[in-house]
């Protein structure tokens, strides 16, 4: 039996799946489930993101300005949703990386001394 | 269980919720699973899905209530608010009334609370704030066609009192709900 908690495991994803959202935005738009194969894929599973807690993430997105989302039909299949990043996301994007690299230099140095 | 199967029951799930939100996030839904379905087959698509009624509570809790619901609401809490008069203003009422009138109150004040909490604060408030208006309405009219007066200064300050205290009554349940359920921490 592990020694850490499940509730804090996800705790630290809850608090980190927006920044893995507007990252993955940072190229071209995408839509719900590309995004769930790409988190899934780029984290090697450690980001096995359902779409209960995926799409509210990206709708508090769209809410804070960070995000647009656009409905694009297609010739085969049902509409896909696209998610873009905007001007504003981008800029919090890149405030976000730097509160995160500063975070995972601390963490880093702290952690070495416990070895 | 098919597609549409679940996604009947995650709309069930968020009745009440705003009609063009509803169908934008059934919408979505069903073009995830349309994608999944495609990769996996439709039984295992569902199968790793979460559960209709844990996806819809999560958009029900982020959306809460439309406002055609709120505005229900708001009517049936006006509507309370006119038996809770106090009768005992009145010439020839009696303790019988009296009760009554507080048993009327206090089905009103457990009613705001429920608004409060299921609805949220917002809704709560306009709940309050409707039955406190219909409470002065209702006296008023009352005093204009002869069928009631308040009696002294102590009437006006309970009956004031009362009606004001329903305000808070329909806003702090939701706002205390509000401010100690856990959120999500977003960027």
């Amino acid at each position: 039996m592990p020694e850490v908690s499940h509730e804090w495991v996800a705790e630290l994803k809850k608090g980190s799946i927006q920044l893995c959202l507007l990252a993955l935005l940072a190229g071209e738009p995408k839509y719900g489930f590309q995004l769930i194969k790409e988190l899934r894929d780029l984290s090697e599973g450690f980001f096995d993101v359902k779409e209960g807690t995926l799409y509210p993430a990206l709708r508090r997105l769209e809410e804070r300005g960070f995000v647009k989302s656009e409905w694009v039909e297609r010739e085969v299949g049902v509409p896909r949703k696209y998610y873009t990043l905007t001007v504003h996301g981008r800029k919090a994007l890149a405030e976000a990386k730097a509160v995160w690299g500063d975070m995972a230099g601390s963490m880093n140095r702290i952690l070495r001394g416990s070895r | 269980m098919t597609t549409d199967d679940y996604l009947r029951r995650v709309a069930r799930g968020m009745a009440g919720m705003d009609r063009r939100v509803r169908d934008d996030v059934l919408r979505e839904l069903k073009s995830h699973l349309a994608d999944a379905a495609r990769e996996q087959g439709e039984a295992q698509a569902l199968a790793s899905a979460e559960s209709p009624e844990a996806v819809a509570a999560r958009y029900k809790e982020m959306y809460g209530y439309g406002r055609t619901y709120v505005a229900v609401f708001v009517a049936i809490a006006a509507a309370l608010a006119v038996p809770t008069l106090p009768l005992l203003l009145y010439d020839g009422s009696g303790l019988l009334a009296f009760a009554a009138t507080l048993v009327f109150l206090l089905f009103l004040v457990a009613y705001l609370m429920a608004v409060a909490v299921k609805a949220g604060s917002t809704a709560g408030l306009i709940a309050g704030l409707a039955s406190c208006v219909s409470r002065f309405a209702s006296l008023a009219a009352l005093i204009a066609v002869g069928s009631a007066e308040v009696r002294d200064a102590n009437g006006w300050i309970l009956f004031t009192l009362v009606s004001v205290l329903l305000i808070a009554i329909g806003y702090l349940p939701g706002r205390a709900k509000e401010k100690w359920r856990r959120r999500d921490v977003g960027l």
